[in-house]
């Protein structure tokens, strides 16, 4: 479903040095799974996950989506795909059902099916209290809600969400984190980035660490214990990273 | 593009922008309460002024001990005040009296003698009081004198009409619709850019920046929608809210002075008539009519400029000194004298003030109008064309560092293999300018010198140092990587048997559209310009061009379109853009069929050498033929052949026809084009 090979990308900033964002990654995820990226801060899960949503384009290498590549087909594959951030908010001045009827027609979606799917995800998510209400009024909880709703609109095959859980109360996460889980039971392939290494540990079936736009590994976490001769993902994590400060590449 | 999702993002950015009160107050509330008001004070005010002026009463001084006749005279007028001091002067510089009434001589003495008494009145220009002081003195005065004359006269025998054998009288018979046009074409231009300005301003900055600041373009991005669909969208609702605020102002202005200006003509006196002035329907329409490319300019530049900051108050500070330095042009249209030339014609904004400013007194031509309004229809483009590119840069819509994000480091550049639809497009607009500017002013002070300079400085030039700029390569841009010489020898073939098919064609076209003989006469002066020197006729004329804009046409433009347009559509866009670019309708046709001639060859043979051989080959032979340089025999042959309104016979047009055929089916069968090429 998702697979990428050697991507790469360096950006330019105006008035320092060029900075290679991430250096050259290789994963793939099948459908129904669920994968994560760890790495703290800065380590280049946002620049690759862009790339992966096609919001920015690799410097080099090459990222194949639902079996197209998203160099080639950057808006078809956007079809496929559901894309959420802590940079994807709502448009406080639409009403929640409003958000979703306008993403509904970018997606190419007829009104009927709009109209029937907002129903449906308003009945899952919960959303029937606020849905006529303007974005600007709604509290975080139920403005992640409008957002899964945004995501799942039009039930794309592959999910991919940065940092879904980041900044968010405890009721609100676990809204985030059973919606991850119903999309993988639905055969979805879900790709996403956290810096809680408890969530992952719950929720991931494979996860890759990256650092400094490198990725460290990639496996099941038993592998992953097993590789760094730890038992939980933080050591394992802070294992990696000094073996890879140890040995300059 | 598809265009429901650039109608969705259009009705969605235009119902969120209607949610915004600042929108609202700019759109409506600005022009329902500005004109109204503005007219209600001014004219309230002038009024008031006017007549506390002219109610006041006017302190006159006289010089102690001066003689006390004038004094008795200006005593008598109606609101006067006379008072005797000893420095009036001071005092009236003070401002402690309105006028001075200087005599020096002994009146009633003056008088007696039949002579002519002197009377100075001092007053102070600067202070209405003064002035109106002044005013009534000399009108008072005036009465006196012709009092005086009748009774010399009298004494005399002789009436007052003998010596005033001509009566005259000023009576200003200006309709009151001029001296409102005149009034409003001071200050229109301005306050319509300005509030074309105004209405784009929020949807400008609230629609980019504002969106990046909300966090909402990622959103907007990882959609389905191409970065041109959300800048179509985005773009349309700035375009129509702008022109909203525009024609909402128009309208309010129209109604204002409709129902309200007569009646403060009235009051002022000004013009003969006391019917309600009406604003002309035609140039309102007109004017409406010129507000769209206004308003498609103004939004395009102010996205682009607003795009660039990361925030709404960042954008505000980019885009305020934008909008003061397109209101200051549109001021230049309130000095008198200025006039609309031919090449203010193609100034923007100014271009249009001007307009506003002729079409309202009267004096506007359909030419400037058609040219104003084309002018800034290209410019509206070229800056929609970099709206969109901006649009298209990642670290400009994703940008999280401070400040401008655009570098122009050509480092920074990412290199690619062909120009854009874009640069291409940016690259003929501006090599149109330059030529349109500097070309036309170079040739017409010398003409081999100048088409020299337009070749190889406008045209050649900019081509490669703009496509070099950009990183983009070079030999496959402009296709100078292959050559043959077996296509070689077919464009041989091909040149000469388009040569007189062309031929041909210029007598049936000169039949249809002739060229106007002085035009024909500065094409025969030009090409026999240096009888003496064949060398110099065939590099400015055959040479300069088929190397410059061969680099141009069939190298930059026609890379950045191929990939954009299919080969049918393909070759006649770019032959037309070639025969625009003669700057002349009576060349247009030739030109562009050549033009298509020249872009078959390149774009099959992938080989720019070809497009220039083929050039070379047209003009060098148009050049010999036409300047009589071919030996006798051939050019007694041609005589015979050709009568001056058939032309050529019937036989050679088919044998050329055919020769070209032939070597079009030539290249058609042994190069590959395009698709192929590009898969090796």
């Amino acid at each position: 479903m998702i697979r990428t090979e050697r991507l790469r990308k360096v950006y330019f900033p105006p008035r320092s040095a060029p900075v290679e964002g991430v250096k050259s990654a290789t994963l793939a995820v099948e459908p129904g799974e669920i994968f994560g990226l760890l790495g703290p801060n800065g380590a280049g899960k946002t620049t690759l996950l862009r790339m992966l949503g096609t919001i920015i384009v690799p410097t080099s290498g090459h990222c194949w989506i639902a079996g197209l590549r998203t160099d080639q087909n950057p808006d078809a594959v956007r079809q496929h795909i559901g894309f959420l951030s802590g940079n994807t908010k709502l448009y406080g001045r639409l009403t929640a059902r409003e958000e979703l009827r306008y993403f509904g027609y970018l997606h190419g979606l007829s009104k009927e099916r709009i109209r029937r799917r907002t129903e449906e995800l308003v009945e899952i998510l919960g959303m029937e209290e606020f849905i006529d209400r303007r974005c600007d009024t709604l509290s975080t909880g139920q403005s992640q809600k409008v957002s899964i709703g945004r995501v799942l609109l039009h039930d794309p095959e592959v999910l991919i969400l940065d940092e879904p859980t980041t900044g968010l109360d405890i009721m609100t996460c676990q809204t985030i984190l059973t919606f991850i889980r119903n999309a993988k039971h639905s055969g979805r392939s879900i790709i996403f980035s956290t810096h809680y290494m408890t969530e992952a540990e719950i929720l991931c079936d494979r996860l890759a660490f990256i650092h400094h736009g490198e990725i460290l590994a990639t496996g099941a976490k038993e592998s992953l214990y097993e590789k760094t001769g730890t038992t939980n993902l933080t050591d394992a994590f802070v294992r990696l990273v000094n073996d890879a400060n140890a040995v300059p590449s | 593009m598809k265009l429901r999702t650039v109608r969705a993002i259009f009705f969605k950015e235009l119902v969120v922008m209607l949610r915004d009160k600042r929108t609202l107050l700019a759109m409506i509330g600005i022009p329902i309460v500005l004109y109204p008001a503005l007219l209600v004070v001014t004219s309230q005010v002038a009024l008031m002024h006017i007549s506390r002026v002219e109610e006041s009463t006017s302190r006159i001084a006289v010089k102690a001990g001066q003689d006390p006749t004038v004094g008795r005279w200006v005593s008598a007028l109606p609101r006067v005040e006379l008072v005797t001091m000893e420095e009036p002067e001071i005092a009236l510089l003070d401002g402690e009296v309105d006028a001075v009434v200087v005599v020096k001589q002994r009146a009633e003495e003056v008088l007696e003698r039949g002579g002519s008494l002197l009377i100075v009145i001092q007053y102070d220009s600067t202070e209405p009081r003064s002035r109106e002081a002044a005013h009534r003195l000399s009108e008072g005065f005036r009465v006196t004198q012709t009092r005086l004359l009748e009774d010399r006269l009298t004494k005399a025998g002789i009436t007052l009409d003998f010596v005033t054998p001509l009566k005259f009288q000023e009576l200003n018979v200006a309709p009151a619709a001029r001296i409102v046009g005149t009034l409003l074409a001071a200050m229109l231009p301005m306050i319509m850019v300005l509030m074309v300005g105004i209405g784009a301003f929020y949807p400008a900055v609230d629609l980019t920046a504002g969106e990046k600041e909300r966090g909402t373009f990622e959103t907007l991005l990882s959609t389905p929608v191409t970065k041109f669909e959300i800048v179509c969208g985005k773009f349309l609702t700035v375009f129509c809210i702008s022109m909203l605020t525009g024609l909402l102002n128009l309208a309010s202005m129209a109604m204002t002075f409709t129902f309200h200006l007569s009646d403060l003509l009235t009051k002022l006196q000004v013009g003969t008539e006391k019917a309600p002035v009406q604003f002309p329907l035609g140039t309102a329409l007109l004017m409406i009519l010129l507000l769209v490319p206004l308003a498609l300019f103004v939004s395009a530049l102010m996205m682009s400029v607003a795009v660039l900051a990361r925030t709404f108050k960042e954008a505000q500070n980019y885009v305020t000194p934008f909008f003061l330095l397109i209101t200051i042009p549109a001021g230049l249209a309130g000095l008198p004298g200025l006039e609309l030339s031919a090449m203010l014609q193609f100034v923007p904004i100014v271009n249009i003030g001007l307009l506003f400013r002729d079409l309202l007194t009267d004096r506007a031509t359909p030419e400037a109008v058609f040219s104003v309004l084309l002018s800034t229809s290209v410019y509206a483009l070229l800056s929609l064309v970099c709206a969109t590119w901006l649009f298209q840069r990642e670290d400009v819509i994703l940008s999280e560092e401070k400040g401008v994000p655009l570098t122009l480091r050509r480092s920074r550049i990412a290199p690619r293999g062909v120009p854009t639809v874009g640069m291409a497009m940016t690259l003929y607009t501006v090599i149109l300018l330059l030529i349109f500017y500097v070309g036309v002013y170079a040739q017409s002070k010398h003409i081999v010198g100048g088409l020299l300079i337009t070749e190889w400085l406008l045209i050649a030039l900019p081509t490669v140092a703009l496509l070099w700029y950009l990183r983009v390569d070079l030999l496959s841009a402009l296709h100078l990587r292959s050559f043959r010489l077996d296509g070689a020898l077919a464009v041989v073939a091909i040149a000469f048997s388009w040569l007189v098919l062309a031929f041909q064609l210029g007598i049936w076209h000169s039949n249809v559209l002739p060229m106007p003989e002085e035009m024909a006469k500065q094409y025969l002066q030009l090409m026999h310009l240096d009888e003496a020197n064949l060398a110099v006729l065939l590099a400015v004329i055959a040479v300069s061009p088929a190397i410059c804009e061969e680099l141009l046409f069939r190298g930059a433009i026609l890379s950045g379109l191929e990939k954009r347009l299919p080969a049918w559509l393909l070759i006649p866009v770019v032959g037309l853009l070639f025969g625009v670019f003669h700057l002349s309708i009576y060349r247009v046709a030739l030109t562009g069929l050549t033009g298509m001639v020249l872009t078959y060859v390149v774009w099959r043979t992938r080989s720019l050498w070809n497009g220039i051989l083929l050039h070379f080959l047209f003009n060098a032979s148009a050049v010999l033929v036409a300047s009589e340089r071919i030996p006798d025999s051939v050019s007694l042959a041609m005589r015979n052949l050709s009568s001056a309104q058939a032309g050529l016979p019937w036989w050679l047009i088919g044998l050329a026809a055919s020769v070209m055929s032939a070597g079009i089916g030539y290249l058609h069968l042994r190069f590959p084009g395009p698709d192929k090429s590009a898969s090796e």
